[in-house]
């Protein structure tokens, strides 16, 4: 999750991704912030993020993206 | 069928009278009864092209929602990913033929003058004959009813619901009136169920739509209208005045615009409120957005939510956009390489809503100045929040929202001067005329009553559009307006809609002096 954390915040420095659990559907979030982020993501951990993958409950969150992460993991 | 015209509030009296009379399950018959009347007004042959690409779509939407219930049902996991694969190859083959189809027409119909043109002007310079221009019949609503069914058919190829299997139902979501004269971009999944349903009558819907109709046809008619003459003329003889008029001339488009557009949205939402179905938002106080991108996400909402999904993730996510971030990691900064995919796909979709505003590279500048700027804002992104955590700035406070603000509707003026100055080199003209010769000394009454504005036409505007922005203030502090006047007595609210009729019928409706003109994004 620290790990996480960093890649978020190398890409997003002024959200708070700590506390933040409405990051995509306040507008905190924004589409050039999600695709930074994913492609951050699939370097990072070596995964595949789908446009289908890109919906508001994977991205809500740090948690979300967490999940979304794990669930890919074990997918791919 | 002009919908700011007493015909248009006849036909949707009888519209509504008759959804509501008869049994709930046959209501859609209804609506589709009305928006093929109300298309058909606009001339027959527009209702050819409509019928074609409904028949077109509804096919190839039959053939992605058989393919999409195929389950790979192979022995082993190995067998059963290569036939997915195969699926998806086939699903994907499906889409693009359909797509294709799709944009090919609005690119023939919308776009083939403005292409011969162009080829003329190279094969003229080499001694050719240049090709006659064709003149193709635009239909009505074509830029908006393409795109409603391209999304309907990207989502039924990313499997997110079925399809409509019966024709008239999905007709009727292709042709419903209310969205056919200037969108919105309406989704599927969002509208069909209350289309389909047959709702039941509910007073606070009729209130609803009435106020927002009023308020709608109020909008384009005491300021988009009002300003329109003004604007024509600055735009048109920018030289005759000084380059600050011209300045003022790109203001005041950006209000009638805005006025023009998002009032016939308040109509034609409010005319699909009166029959219980939500249409999608199309905007958002747009001139009080802090940045550019945060205008866009405000400002014809549903093209930008269309241009997002469909467009900018599956671009900025692709394997070539993947192996370009790849490659700028070896050369560049990690700060800025992970940042040059959304860029270059950013300016790509802006490139794309300008072409979509219409034909002409003057719209394609109009992308592009966009584009750039909101690609040059995510490369300062990083600068910009070392700056702010060095000196301990708050973005909430409000010397930085006002400061926002006002850069934003900046940016946003410039690129008006591309978006309605007929062509590319008159924008630059226009630019270059407000740069280098401002005559701010030579600004005085008689410059702006020659333009039309005198305290006679202004105060009225201004009034109107005083009422606006505080309406606007208050919907930026999450109150609906329409809302909170039916939560009031009922006397209240009788007065509210009363003086809003009243207003309505002596300013627009019984008005003989006030002739309307058609909506800028009619027919685009």
């Amino acid at each position: 999750m620290d790990k996480l954390y960093q890649i978020l915040h190398d890409c997003c420095p002024d959200i708070d991704f700590e506390h933040e659990t409405k990051l995509v559907d306040d507008g905190i979030l924004e589409s050039l912030d999600i695709v930074m982020i994913v492609s951050e993501l699939s370097e990072q951990y070596d995964i595949e993020i789908d446009v289908d993958d890109l919906v508001p409950e994977n991205f809500n969150s740090a948690q979300a993206i967490y999940a979304l992460i794990q669930r890919l993991q074990e997918e791919q | 069928m002009s919908v700011n015209g007493v015909t248009f509030l006849a036909f949707l009296l009888l519209a509504v009278i008759l959804y509501y009379l008869i049994p709930k399950g046959v209501r859609w018959i209804v609506l589709l009864c009305a928006s093929v009347v109300f298309y058909l007004s606009y001339g027959w042959s527009a209702g050819l092209y409509l019928a074609v690409t409904i028949v077109l779509t509804y096919a190839f939407s039959l053939w992605l929602g058989r393919l999409a219930a195929i389950h790979p049902a192979g022995e082993t996991a190995q067998v059963r990913k290569a036939q997915k694969k195969q699926l998806t190859h086939k699903k994907r083959l499906v889409l693009a033929a359909a797509l294709v189809l799709n944009f090919l027409a609005l690119g023939v119909l919308k776009y083939g003058a403005f292409f011969v043109s162009n080829v003329n002007r190279v094969i003229q310079s080499f001694g050719q004959e240049a090709f006659p221009l064709p003149a193709f019949l635009l239909p009505l609503g074509i830029s908006f009813y393409i795109f409603q069914t391209s999304g309907y058919l990207i989502d039924l190829y990313r499997g997110k619901y079925p399809p409509q299997r019966n024709i008239l139902r999905y007709a009727l979501f292709v042709c419903y009136f209310p969205q056919m004269v200037q969108g919105p971009i309406n989704r599927y999944d969002a509208l069909a169920p209350a289309l389909y349903e047959g709702n039941a009558f509910d007073w606070a819907n009729l209130q609803h739509g009435l106020l927002r109709m009023m308020f709608g046809v109020l909008k384009k008619a005491l300021i988009a209208d009002a300003l329109a003459p003004t604007v024509q003329e600055l735009y048109t003889n920018f030289y005759a005045y000084p380059g600050s008029m011209a300045f003022l001339g790109a203001a005041l488009y950006c209000i009638q615009l805005y006025c023009d557009f998002s009032g016939g949205i308040d109509l034609l939402c409010g005319a699909s409120t009166l029959f219980g179905i939500p249409m999608q938002e199309n905007f958002r106080q747009p001139y009080l957005s802090t940045s550019l991108a945060d205008f866009w996400r405000r400002w014809h909402i549903s093209l930008g939510e269309w241009m997002k999904d469909y467009l900018f993730y599956p671009l900025a996510l692709s394997k070539a956009f993947g192996r370009l971030t790849k490659r700028a990691r070896s050369v560049l900064p990690a700060d800025v390489a992970k940042r040059v995919a959304p860029c270059l796909a950013t300016v790509i979709v802006f490139l794309c809503v300008g072409i979509w505003q219409g034909p002409g590279w003057a719209n394609i500048a109009y992308g592009l100045w966009n584009g750039l700027w909101m690609s040059l804002g995510l490369l300062w992104a990083p600068v910009s929040s070392k700056l702010f955590h060095r000196f301990s700035w708050k973005r909430e406070g409000l010397f930085w929202i006002v400061w926002g603000v006002i850069r934003t509707d900046l940016l946003v003026i410039i690129g008006r001067y591309f978006s309605n100055a007929g062509s590319l080199m008159s924008a630059l003209r226009m630019l270059k005329h407000t740069v280098t010769a401002p005559g701010f000394g030579s600004l005085n009454a008689q410059v702006f009553s020659s333009v039309g504005l005198t305290w006679a036409t202004v105060l009225p505007i201004c009034a109107a559009l005083a009422v606006l922005l505080c309406i606007s203030l208050a919907k930026e502090r999450g109150v609906q307006v329409s809302q909170w006047i039916c939560q009031r007595k009922w006397y209240v609210q009788f007065l509210i809609l009363f003086a809003g009729l009243l207003l309505t019928v002596l300013c627009v409706y019984g008005n003989t002096d006030y002739v309307p003109i058609a909506y800028v994004y009619e027919n685009v």
